[in-house]
């Protein structure tokens, strides 16, 4: 499991950390029923607060990636493939939007973010 | 979930200086950072805490009891580190150790043996002739040494070289592995807490500017930088503190979207350290008194 | 409490070597050059002196009284092992002279008869308790630098007053209050006088002790 921690960015700490552990899951880097690195251990390798990680777990646990067994820890819960996709494919729409909305207020055309897309796209292998 | 020390409505009044009312808490199993410039009152309340001064009014509870009632049954599993040495020091380390050892029910040798060995103390020396650094090291086995479960700490870091404050905080965090263990501990080095700290509780000149989890501070805090031409009377309202310098600005905020929405895209929005919160908090509120 | 009294001798273990080259020295001032068993008493009570004045002065020194509170430990005890450290360095004081008087004797010195009798081993107590009863009060108080000019004076005092009160008394013989009191002391059992100055003594103590432990309970560190 590789969780990167950066200081000087501007996403909050518990958020680097859900999105990471998110993302390991989607790619199916940690499968279903794997333990989870408890939340006070997880605090000390990474040497950040333990309520940092435990808002990252509880982040994680509402969105129902993983599940906490009172006294045993947390577990990367079942999770349905299908359902797994739509949720990235939701993050992404998200994204567009946000996208979309600072297009719009700085009066960029439609064609022309198609066109950055378009160039963004081909040019990420 | 039980708090491990709750300070309610706390006074004490002293010629020049007094502490207002102060109320916080702490949870069992967390690491409270209690910061403030000098003369705040953080020493002030940890003493108040460790029942060495007396207090005008107010509640302290330690382990949810009375801290002068229960007094002896509390002490047992406090830990206490201070600033500066106030043990026998014509005493080696190892006598010192034989005189506090029979004082705790629970003192376990192993585990003093054990730090004074990771320190790399020299049991034989004279408590005079050690480093400052050593002299923490070995207030900090002694407190680590009898299963406490409250560390209370007061400026433990001053005076420290990087290399063991990194130590000492990883020995911290390692301690409230165990969830029933609680470190509150009092600094102006702020950097140290920015890491480990769950809660970090905010004194100034007496009174408790804030108590909460340190993650929420920071985020709810922005330091916004721009142009002078942006400061105007109104403007100016908008901020908790400001410094201007010759090519513009820098100011404290705790309500980032209402910044967002006056100045748009003209300042630069920045995530502040605790040090930046602190020091606009302290000049903020010189500036207001107009005493400075 | 027991801890806090061990603590006293742990801190100052080298005041019993000093304690015992005194304790000759004592012997020789007091008991051969004079020849009476006086010698005993101020030796007992100057090594008393001796270890009660190192123990307040290093509990001073760094303020240790902030590490001795932050211990499980509460303050009527810290003041109540102070009180008791004085009847336990009185023994300590008397075996001393027990010792350095037998060594004396072996030596070939002639010691006094009844150089350990059962007066003088009260003597050192009644000595030592009445002048700490003073002392302490005003050491929870003042702190034993303040005090170390007092500390001194009332040593002297207590060496001095027996000389200075029994020829007051002797010139002063016709005064009908000290005749009373000299006629009393006279008249009564032996064991009725011992009874009253032991009750003086406890009196004196235990309203010492009250005092102290007001004093040191509402003080800030």
């Amino acid at each position: 499991m590789r969780l990167i921690i950066s200081n000087s960015s501007q996403e909050p700490i518990y958020e680097q950390i859900s999105k990471q552990i998110k993302n390991l899951i989607i790619r199916g880097e940690l499968s279903e029923g794997e333990a989870l690195p408890s939340i006070r251990g997880l605090a000390q390798e990474l040497q950040i607060s333990v309520i940092t990680t435990k808002r990252a777990y509880e982040e994680l646990e509402r969105e129902g990636f993983i599940e906490t067994v009172p006294g045993k820890g947390s577990f990367v819960s079942s999770q349905n493939k299908e359902l797994l996709k739509e949720k990235r494919i939701k993050m992404i729409e998200e994204k567009m939007g946000e996208i979309v909305a600072e297009g719009k207020s700085l009066g960029v055309s439609l064609e022309e973010l198609e066109e950055m897309l378009k160039l963004l796209y081909e040019e990420e292998v | 979930m039980s708090n491990i020390l709750e300070i309610r409505n706390l006074r004490k009044q002293y010629d020049k200086f007094s502490l207002k009312d102060i109320s916080f808490s702490l949870e069992r199993g967390y690491i409270m950072g209690f910061i403030g410039p000098n003369g705040a009152g953080k020493s002030t309340t940890i003493k108040l805490i460790m029942n060495l001064i007396k207090r005008d009014s107010g509640e302290i509870k330690v382990f949810g009891l009375d801290n002068i009632k229960n007094e002896k049954e509390i002490k047992e599993k406090i830990g206490f580190v201070y600033d500066e040495n106030y043990f026998y020091e014509h005493l080696s380390i190892l006598e010192m150790k034989r005189i506090i050892a029979p004082f705790y029910k629970h003192w376990d040798d192993g585990t003093f043996k054990k730090y004074i060995k990771d320190f790399n103390l020299p049991p034989s020396r004279k408590i005079k002739d050690l480093s400052k650094g050593m002299k923490m090291k070995f207030s900090l086995a002694l407190a680590l040494s009898h299963r406490a479960e409250l560390i209370i700490m007061d400026e433990p870091t001053s005076g420290l070289d990087p290399v063991f404050r990194i130590e000492m905080l990883e020995i911290l965090q390692s301690l409230i592995q165990d969830e029933r263990v609680s470190v509150f501990f009092s600094t102006h080095i702020t950097t140290d807490l920015e890491k480990i700290a769950d809660y970090i509780t905010f004194i100034n000149d007496g009174s408790i500017v804030f108590s909460r989890p340190k993650d929420d501070i920071l985020e709810s805090f922005a330091l916004i930088k721009g142009g002078k031409e942006l400061l105007d009377k109104d403007t100016r309202k908008e901020f908790l503190a400001i410094k201007e310098n010759s090519f513009g600005f820098e100011a404290l905020t705790d309500n980032t979207d209402r910044i967002k929405k006056i100045f748009k895209n003209e300042v630069i929005i920045e995530r502040p350290t605790l040090e930046d919160i602190m020091v606009y908090t302290v000049r903020g509120e010189i500036k207001c008194l107009d005493s400075y | 409490m027991l801890r806090l009294i061990l603590k006293d001798i742990l801190i100052q273990k080298k005041t019993l070597l000093t304690a015992f080259i005194y304790g000759f020295f004592a012997i020789y001032v007091f008991g051969v050059k004079y020849y009476t068993n006086g010698g005993f008493v101020a030796g007992a009570v100057a090594i008393g002196y001796l270890f009660i004045t190192y123990a307040v002065s290093y509990d001073d020194k760094n303020n240790c009284h902030i590490a001795l509170n932050s211990l499980p430990v509460k303050r009527i005890e810290v003041v109540l092992a102070k009180y008791l450290s004085v009847v336990l360095f009185g023994c300590i004081g008397i075996f001393t002279m027990i010792i350095d008087g037998f060594l004396a004797e072996l030596f070939g010195f002639a010691m006094p008869k009844n150089y350990v009798a059962i007066n003088n081993v009260l003597m050192v107590f009644g000595v030592l308790l009445v002048m700490y009863s003073i002392y302490y009060p005003l050491y929870f108080r003042f702190g034993a630098v303040k005090m170390n000019i007092v500390n001194v004076f009332l040593f002297m005092t207590i060496i001095v007053l027996p000389k200075a009160l029994g020829e007051f008394i002797l010139n002063h013989e016709n005064n009908p209050l000290i005749k009373e009191v000299l006629n009393f002391i006279r008249n009564s059992p032996k064991s009725v006088i011992q009874i009253l100055s032991f009750a003086a003594v406890a009196l004196i103590s235990l309203i010492s002790i009250g005092t102290s432990t007001r004093i040191y309970k509402s003080k800030d560190f």
